[in-house]
């Protein structure tokens, strides 16, 4: 959804390759109430909280796994050495193009295979309050399984889950990334 | 400052409406109901031309000896009905408006909830307006509350006899959500069909 509005304006195209070189300005709102209409519509067809969570990660991870084609593509960043150029690409590059928000890296592990994202506002819930009986859902989950999608693209599996939502009360939104392990095969790891 | 505040749908059905706590809320649901009857009668009189923001407003509704009541419609015909005390001349119409416009304004960010199905109560969290602010520019910033439960229980028990059992089939019964009414003895085994 987001590469087809993208590649509906040619603006300034360096790279030669009929694809717009910085984002194009969309309704923000129009977005987040489509998000919001397909998280709703998970709910009712699935009745179940972890059922829809489960589901979100998966759309989110089929949506990454195109999306990074078109990041690298955009942004025009080299080869990461190490996960914390990783993170640094994933904030400052990644989110501002496709979000407009910069979020902040914080709570490094010791062994620096894992940090938190905070994002001061999300604008996936713009406007969203959960009720009661989805207590349980994670509603940006979608998020989770767009940053698994396009690293595992660029052969490394991360793990990323929310620890902090405004939506359930807390005053930032956290996601925390953690590096399992490089990907050596060659083959992509599809999941549909 | 208002001391009432009510959201009514097209249907002519209240999806929110809350007072300031006094001994007697009864008495503001009847205001408003009434005030109803007003607003179709300014928006029939109007006609069919209410594309300007100053149509929306429609001013006040009736005075009564102790309050005042002012009318907003918008072009859903979604009705915003607030009284407002007497008493309190400080209150010009500037003000009120501006009120209302922030009152709309809240009312559309409630509608943007993906969970919120368009004809629902409002049990928003994020109050639609804390009436008890007392400036009257102030109150509609979005201020979490406590309380869930929009139209504050009726204190005293309707008195209606020992075995008497009235299904209240009217969307404007005032009745908590979570208790039944103790209308006796017996208990109510019945839950009420409120609003």
């Amino acid at each position: 959804m987001l590469v087809t509005l993208e590649r509906g304006c040619h603006q300034g195209d360096e790279l030669g390759l009929g694809l717009p070189s910085f984002p194009i300005d969309w309704s923000s709102e129009l977005f987040t109430l489509t998000y919001g209409a397909l998280v709703t519509q998970l709910c009712k067809d699935y009745e179940n909280d972890e059922d829809v969570n489960k589901q979100l990660d998966k759309m989110g991870f089929n949506i990454g796994v195109r999306l990074i084609e078109d990041f690298l593509a955009r942004s025009n960043v080299g080869r990461c050495h190490d996960f914390r150029e990783t993170a640094d690409v994933i904030a400052k590059v990644a989110f501002k193009m496709y979000l407009g928000i910069t979020p902040s890296i914080t709570n490094w592990s010791p062994a620096g295979d894992e940090f938190s994202l905070i994002l001061e506002n999300n604008p996936l819930v713009d406007f969203v309050e959960l009720p009661d009986n989805h207590s349980s859902l994670i509603y940006s989950n979608l998020l989770c399984g767009v940053l698994r999608g396009a690293l595992e693209m660029v052969q490394m599996a991360v793990e990323a889950k929310f620890v902090q939502d405004t939506l359930k009360g807390d005053g930032v939104t956290e996601i925390r990334m953690r590096f399992i392990r490089r990907i050596e095969d060659n083959l992509p790891a599809g999941e549909e | 400052m208002a001391v009432c505040i009510a959201v009514i749908a097209k249907e002519n059905y209240p999806l929110y409406i809350r007072s300031t706590p006094t001994e007697n809320e009864l008495k503001f649901h009847y205001m408003v109901h009434t005030s109803l009857d007003v607003v179709d009668e300014k928006i029939s009189a109007m006609g069919k031309a209410l594309v300007d923001q100053r149509e929306l407003y429609l001013g006040l509704l009736y005075p009564t000896e102790d309050y005042k009541v002012y009318g907003y419609v918008t072009n859903s015909k979604v009705k915003f009905v607030m009284v407002v005390d007497s008493s309190n001349t400080a209150l010009r119409d500037n003000e009120i408006r501006s009120m209302f416009r922030k009152l709309h304004n809240s009312y559309t960010d409630v509608m943007c909830n993906p969970f919120y199905n368009p004809g629902d109560r409002i049990q928003s969290r994020w109050a639609l307006l804390p009436v008890s602010a007392s400036s009257p520019g102030g109150p509609y910033s979005r201020v979490r509350i406590q309380s869930r439960w929009a139209l504050l229980p009726v204190s005293d028990p309707v008195q209606v006899g020992p075995t008497s059992c009235v299904r209240i089939q009217s969307r404007w019964a005032l009745l908590p959500v979570s208790d039944p009414v103790q209308v006796g003895p017996t208990p109510v085994s019945d839950p009420v069909q409120g609003l």
